[in-house]
């Protein structure tokens, strides 16, 4: 089951050097089933826009996940297009804070001509990682002009 | 609690083996840490430039990252745009040894238009050495490098490095 990493014990503090069935429940069973199960969250959503010149969430993005406070895997991907030739700029964030560059994000494309459809894709590994909690992660993105548009995939995982 | 990268071979027990503290934290205990702990690294070029038409290390790519002999995962994720509308081309090297297409590297952008904008991934699961086999266990340097077949090329990447298993 998920979620019950037990940080792994000195085996010289045990009194009696004994393992007992506590001990391989919580130090084997649990750890092996969490390191075979590690907490994850997905979302897959229709096609969203904005026209927003400023950062925003992409609407119904946002997914939560409970963490043992490992480092976090977060991947999106998706189409992007615009009805105007526009640049769009795109995030991702973990409870509302953007982990891109303030004004470039993690990535932008610029659409040379309106409707271009193109494919996105972002990567990030939380070098520190989030407190043992549930956190929401999130897209963000803007647009310069147009209306963009966006159908993604999001995927979240504790991955050490 | 053990540091990562003390991953120890399992060890195969025998009939009537009495498991001791000290076998039970190599085993149980060290191994459980690295596998919930494994090496990684992180980096940012931030935004660099080049009008090299030959293979050249990106700057600020380079992360360092120590290994027990397992695969690595390796993703750069960012945006690329070219002065001229230039071809870029990307490769990973480990060890200074690139991993791609001699020519085509691991991936590459088509400029399109002078400053257009195009989402850059460049990831790859490899051993690292020399005919794909997997690397010796200990430290390894991994970069970018990259070059343009016209203009001047920009790129601002986040680079992640991990040992897989």
């Amino acid at each position: 089951m998920a979620n019950q990493w037990q940080s792994p014990i000195d085996w010289d503090a045990i009194s009696g050097a004994f393992a007992t069935a506590t001990h391989l429940n919580e130090q084997l069973r649990n750890n092996l089933e969490w390191l075979k199960s590690r907490p994850f969250n997905s979302a897959s959503l229709t096609t969203k826009t904005t026209t927003s010149a400023s950062f925003v969430e992409v609407t119904e993005s946002s997914i939560a996940i409970t963490s043992v406070g490992g480092n976090m895997l977060i991947i999106a991907n998706g189409k992007l297009s615009n009805s105007a030739a526009a640049l769009t700029t795109l995030d991702l964030a973990i409870d509302g804070a953007r982990v891109g560059d303030a004004t470039n994000g993690l990535t932008r494309i610029t659409n040379p001509v309106a409707n271009y459809m193109d494919c996105i894709g972002m990567v990030w590994f939380t070098s520190t990682p989030p407190s043992a909690a549930s956190h929401n992660y999130s897209i963000y993105w803007k647009t310069n002009a147009g209306t963009a548009s966006l159908l993604p995939r999001l995927y979240v995982m504790e991955i050490r | 609690m053990a540091a990562i990268n003390q991953w120890t071979a399992p060890k195969s027990w025998i009939g009537g083996e009495v498991a001791k503290a000290a076998k039970l934290n190599e085993q149980l205990r060290d191994n459980l840490t690295w596998l919930k702990s494994r090496p990684f690294v992180a980096g940012a070029t931030g935004a660099v430039t080049t009008t090299s038409a030959t293979f050249v290390t990106m700057t600020n790519s380079t992360v360092n990252l120590t290994t027990t002999g397992g695969y690595i995962l390796f993703w750069a994720t960012g945006y690329y745009f070219n002065s001229a509308g230039g071809l870029g081309t990307f490769d990973l090297a480990i060890d200074g040894l690139r991993q791609g297409h001699a020519t085509f590297g691991t991936t590459l952008l088509q400029g399109l238009l002078a400053n257009y904008n195009d989402n850059l991934n460049i990831m790859m699961i490899t051993g690292g050495g020399a005919g794909g086999s997997l690397l010796a266990a200990g430290a390894h340097t991994c970069s970018l490098q990259w070059y343009v077949n016209s203009g001047t090329g920009n790129v601002d990447l986040k680079i992640f490095a991990m040992e897989l298993c």
